[in-house]
């Protein structure tokens, strides 16, 4: 079935979900001025690589990478899987991990970690267990109930924002690129590659429309945008390199008199949670889809397993740092998946038109 | 998928849902009536010893009662944590809404403390901050007897949409940390001291630079500090020799240069006033060099105090962020700021006369 | 001992089983029927005239009978009786021994066309279906009056028979639905469906699925809609709904008769049920993370108001909220039981009990008695009282996890609710689907 809205609605909810935590502290702290060559290196970055990726898929009918790389060879196949299944359970360990840890900072104070985080790990395992279908259909649901709150805060964000820090613009070694080799920006990658695999891996149940998902992609710099500029506006660079997480802050300190709530952060970090789930679930999965093309198990009892081992491995990380090791190491896999994957999907793709495969564009 | 595996996916979710409940369950749960919600925080540091106080509405049955409790103590999270072992309910300083800084202390240096309040998540930093200009204990005391069963009277003088006036500074604990972070932006915050008619009194602001209370600004300096910054100046009454005008509305346009190394600024403000009062007749042409003059030598005065303290309250280095580069944008402060080039044009435009025809 | 002879006998048990002699042209007749369902004056009265004047144009003896009904071919004891529980009337001609089944003129057991009982309707036809199909059957084909509209009659069970009805208009209706639908009826033709549990057993539905698999309706504009929009309508005897398949989220908050007002004012409408279902699903659970885990959240008026309004309240509010919404739901409850003379007095107690003492007893707050009566309040703009049940059980899952994660909670089971009904599926069809005539799926 054609469901071209629905992925380019998943695709881009679960980037919000990554966009707004990590990702503006990690631009932050890895540039000290003009950090929109940065925003906009990532966004090009993000854009080769997707597009390459779903140019390759469109130059197969409705197959998904498993099955093209399975036409390639089978060990062949293996061998550009298996660091993709483990980049997967990697992101997934992270962000349950990181978002629960986020959520007792902010609201749950006394509340123990593994209690936030099993409850993270049993939602995205409930929800991926019922296959991409109702991940997509969850996806609708949420951008109907999420969406307004996230607007108005998104809006209202720009509350106490002073552009003179803004300028200026251009300055210093920023176009020597230089950050690229920064470690903050290299883990800041989490959210310009973190979600987009799934677009390989969700035909043929679900066709979509490649020309859309181009177009969603660029509803993405806005967000990459806001997300960094809005705390960097409000406080400076220099203060706002001292937040854990800026945007959220920011969030924080927006003053609405009419409304019954104090905090207008809580509609937004719950949105966003909300949308993680969904990355989160997702990523799980596209996991247990992996598993299951090798082994054949049901798919409720694959993610079961999945989330429970992972759900341990979570557990088991004790602080913040051993956490940023993990994402740090876990930047090489997803450079990995973001360069080689859809390099060799696309060049797969090629070959196999020039063979006169099938002579669908 | 057969009905079979789907029995079993709902009894695998609701038993890993039951598990949680009984294992301990509701961390975080603790009813509302059951915890202290402090409104008001006072600190003071005598002799090195913080002294906390704060102020704690009690709701009873009808009306609700100020109770303030003061503790001593070496760290602030220490103090909060007696009070809250020898109160009969759990101290929670979500709520927390306006923190009072004895002078004394504020002359000191807040930056620890501000930093503390930044750090712990359950203190909002929103939170105002204020500087009380007379011991701790006598304010609180005097502030109790009035309104005894308002429980947010302190607040209420700060809110936008109440008891706010654009000669109170406003200033909350986030921007006095971006103050103390920045290169080019300070902060002024309210004095107030307890009154004798009134709960409060104002008594101007507070200039904080670098964390410290480094000078002060009367209110009508002040006044001058929200118009520059843009936040409105609205119903402000201004009393001169001759008359008396009410500001309507004000607008701030800034040009900045940097010739050798010296900073120039010139700001337009516009602002648009009504006619109260007058003594004599005085025609509108004097009325606006009046208004013009008396704001201008509140500016110059201002400006001096800044180039005196080293502290940018207006914010001007904000605008010459692009004529310098980030290193020399740190050193704004010692370098650029005593040798900044202010001019300020006051536009007065008398936009009615009342209900009165002028004659 | 001759057939007739052994339904005697069992008239013994059965004492609306009537024997009736009778001479029909000159031939010795024996009638039995059940006397509950056939008004046998009448019917005698209608075979005479009939008879007579068949034998008046010369018609042979054979097609004199045969005019009457169809001849039971191999007639035994059991099928004659089913018959009779049927309605038929039987005549037996003694002479050739044959048994013949005429239809009779039944006694009127069904109500006539009435306004509906379960669903109010404003600017919009009011007749609703009754218990007996046919008429049901009948006020379709009314509404649509299309060649492509197609009723089949399924009839299903051993012991007792009960006749299902399927309806779809044929142009518009999804395929594989209509497919799938009729092999579940040919495959379970051996299942006796007394109730619709039993029924979406018989139609393959899992029984532990939390949302309604039915939609019904009692009004004929509604299967209509359904129909065009390319559903299936089941009608059951002596079900005065009509059953339409699959059901869908959007058919909680979306009924026809919304088009009878301006479009603006039907997307109003709408987005007020939306908005019910949110208030419904939230608040209460909300109430209990503000209140007990995250009251940093409310405004410190707010709180100090709550706070002051929970003061000698003795238990938690998770405790105190289950206990005000136990109640509530018992009131509604008691309120369907209820002879309609006494259901003003329940409210009224229910009213003053919850309203005054509860809170001057200091059970609860009064902040929760506005927030419980809000709750159900907004529970009834549900459409359909099928799908109010569904919320209301969501909400109890809310309230349990906002007592443990607080706002967390909230939007944990916020997830939970749109992850599970993302995931329901009927027939193929997600729940979440919007029905469009034989088009692309959108939803």
């Amino acid at each position: 079935m054609v469901k071209t809205w629905q992925v380019a609605n998943l695709y881009i909810l679960t980037h919000i979900g990554v966009i707004f935590f990590l990702y503006p502290d990690n631009m932050i702290q890895a540039m000290e001025v003009s950090h929109w060559i940065g925003i906009l290196t990532g966004f090009l970055l993000h854009i080769i690589v997707v597009w390459s990726y779903i140019k390759g898929l469109s130059l197969f009918d409705r197959r998904n990478v498993v099955d093209i790389f399975l036409d390639a060879g089978k060990w062949i196949a293996f061998l550009l899987l298996a660091p993709v299944f483990v980049y997967l359970l990697a992101v997934i360990v992270i962000s349950i991990r990181s978002y629960g840890e986020m959520i007792t900072i902010i609201f749950l104070s006394s509340t123990p970690l593994w209690a936030t985080m099993l409850l993270t790990a049993i939602l995205a395992a409930f929800l991926a267990m019922q296959g991409i279908e109702a991940i997509l259909r969850t996806g609708l649901l949420l951008l109907v109930l999420c969406m307004p709150p996230t607007l108005f805060v998104l809006f209202s964000s720009f509350q106490h924002v002073d552009w003179h820090y803004l300028l200026p613009l251009f300055e210093g070694g920023a176009f020597q690129w230089s950050f690229v080799y920064n470690r903050s920006f290299l883990m800041g990658l989490l959210a310009v590659g973190g979600s987009f695999v799934f677009l390989g891996f969700v035909q043929p149940e679900v066709a979509f429309n490649q020309r859309y998902i181009r177009y969603a992609s660029f509803l993405l710099l806005p967000l990459y945008g806001i997300a960094v500029y809005v705390p960097l506006l409000t406080f400076g660079h220099s203060t706002a390199s001292r937040l854990m997480f800026p945007f959220i802050f920011v969030t924080d300190i927006v003053e609405v008199n009419w409304l019954m709530f104090e905090r207008t952060s809580l509609f937004f970090t719950m949105s966003m949670i909300a949308f993680v789930l969904l990355f989160i679930s997702l990523m799980l999965w596209n996991a247990a889809y992996l598993v299951q093309k090798v082994i054949t198990v049901r798919t409720w009892s694959i993610v079961w397993a999945i989330a429970f081992v992972l759900f341990v491995i979570c557990v088991s990380i004790d602080d913040w740092e051993q956490l940023e090791k993990l994402i740090w190491w876990n930047t090489f896999l997803r450079l990995y998946v973001m360069f080689v994957i859809p390099g060799v999907t696309l060049t797969l793709g090629l070959l196999y038109k020039r063979k006169g495969g099938a002579a669908y564009g | 998928m057969g009905s079979r595996s789907f029995k079993l996916r709902w009894i695998a979710v609701c038993l890993s849902m039951l598990l949680t409940i009984p294992a301990g369950g509701c961390w975080d749960n603790k009813d509302i009536n059951h915890r202290s919600l402090p409104i008001v925080m006072g600190i003071a540091k005598r002799d090195g010893i913080y002294k906390v106080v704060l102020q704690v509405p009690e709701p009873t049955e009808g009306t609700t009662d100020l109770r303030v409790i003061e503790g001593k103590g070496t760290t602030i999270n220490d103090i909060v944590d007696k009070i809250s072992t020898n109160m009969e309910s759990q101290i929670d300083l979500l709520h927390l809404k306006l923190i009072l800084f004895e002078d004394e202390f504020a002359k000191e240096g807040l930056g620890d403390v501000i930093e503390s309040f930044m750090r712990a998540h359950d203190i909002s930093a929103k939170v105002m901050v204020a500087i009380c200009d007379e011991p701790l204990e006598s304010f609180f005391k005097n502030i109790n007897t009035f309104h005894k069963n308002n429980g947010t009277v302190l607040l209420s003088f700060f809110e936008k949409n109440a008891g706010w006036n654009p000669q109170v500074a406003e200033s909350s604990v986030w921007e006095v940390f971006r103050s103390m972070n920045s290169y080019t932006h300070d902060v002024s915050i309210p004095i107030i001291r307890s009154g004798t008619g009134t709960v409060i009194e104002s008594r101007g602001s507070a200039i904080i630079g670098s964390g410290r209370m480094v000078g002060n600004l009367t209110p009508g300096e002040t006044l001058i500090v929200n118009a520059f910054k843009g936040s409105s100046a609205q119903g402000k009454i201004e009393v001169m020799k001759n008359a008396t005008v009410e500001i309507i509305s004000s607008a701030t346009v800034h040009r900045h240069t940097m010739k050798n190394g010296i900073p120039y600024l010139k700001s337009k403000i516009r602002l648009k006033v009504t006619l109260l009062e007058t003594k004599g007749s005085p025609s509108q042409e004097n009325i606006r060099h009046e208004v013009s003059k008396l704001l201008q030598s509140r500016y110059d005065s201002i400006i001096g105090k800044m180039k005196a303290t080293r502290a940018d309250i207006l914010a001007t280095g904000q605008y010459f962020r692009s004529n310098l580069t980030r290193d020399q944008l740190e050193h704004w402060r010692e370098d650029y700021l005593p040798r900044l080039n202010c001019e300020v044009e006051f536009v007065t435009v008398i936009q009615n006369t009342g209900l009165l025809r002028d004659s | 001992m001759t057939i007739l002879q052994a339904l005697k006998h069992r008239a013994s048990l059965n004492a609306d089983i009537r024997f009736q002699k009778m001479t029909l042209s000159g031939l010795e007749v024996e009638l039995t029927g059940l006397s509950s369902l056939i008004d046998f004056n009448a019917s005698l009265l209608h075979i005479q005239q009939q008879v007579h004047q068949d034998t008046n144009t010369g018609l042979p003896l054979e097609s004199v009978i045969g005019n009457l009904g169809p001849i039971v071919a191999e007639p035994t004891e059991h099928q004659l009786m089913s018959s009779m529980l049927a309605g038929h009337l039987i005549l037996w001609f003694e002479r050739i021994d044959a048994y013949v089944l005429v239809a009779p003129v039944s006694r009127p057991l069904s109500r006539t066309i009435e306004p509906p009982t379960t669903e109010n309707v404003l600017r919009g036809s009011i007749s609703a279906f009754v218990e007996d199909i046919d008429t049901n059957i009948g006020l379709i084909r009314k509404h649509v009056a299309s060649p492509s509209l197609h009723v089949h009659s399924y009839l299903l069970g051993t012991i007792q028979k009960k006749r299902i009805v399927l309806l779809c208009n044929d142009n518009v209706v999804d395929v594989r639905l209509r497919d799938a639908i009729v092999a579940m009826l040919e495959k379970n033709k051996e299942m006796n469906i007394q109730n619709l549990q039993q029924l979406s057993t018989a139609l393959g539905f899992s029984k532990w699925s939390l949302v309604t698999k039915f939609n019904t309706s009692e009004l004929p504009q509604e299967a209509e809609t359904a129909l065009s929009k390319g559903k299936v309508v089941l009608f059951m005897d002596r079900m005065p709904f009509a059953i339409i398949l699959p059901s869908l989220m959007w058919d909680m908050f979306a009924v026809e008769n919304d088009r009878s007002f301006p479009v603006i004012f039907m997307y109003a409408i709408r987005f007020l049920r939306v908005f019910g279902v949110l208030i419904n699903i939230l608040i209460p659970g909300l109430y209990v993370a503000l209140v007990s885990v995250n009251p940093d959240v409310l405004r410190i008026e707010l709180a100090l108001t709550i706070a002051k309004s929970r003061i000698d309240v003795p238990y938690p509010s998770l405790v105190e909220t289950l206990l005000l919404l136990v109640i509530l739901e018992l009131i509604l409850e008691a309120s369907i039981r209820l002879p309609k003379s006494i259901g003003p007095t329940l409210t009224m107690v229910g009213g003053i009990i919850l309203g005054q003492a509860v809170v001057s007893a200091k059970l609860v707050s009064n902040l929760l008695i506005i927030i419980l009566a809000a709750t159900t309040i907004a529970n009834s703009a549900v459409v359909g009282f099928q799908n109010s049940v569904t919320i209301r059980l969501f909400k109890y899952l809310l309230v349990v996890l906002s007592a443990i994660y607080g706002v967390m909670g909230l939007l944990a089971g916020l997830f939970l609710v749109c992850s599970y009904m993302a995931g329901v599926t009927s027939f193929g069809i997600p729940y979440m689907h919007l029905m469009k005539p034989r088009g692309e799926p959108n939803g």
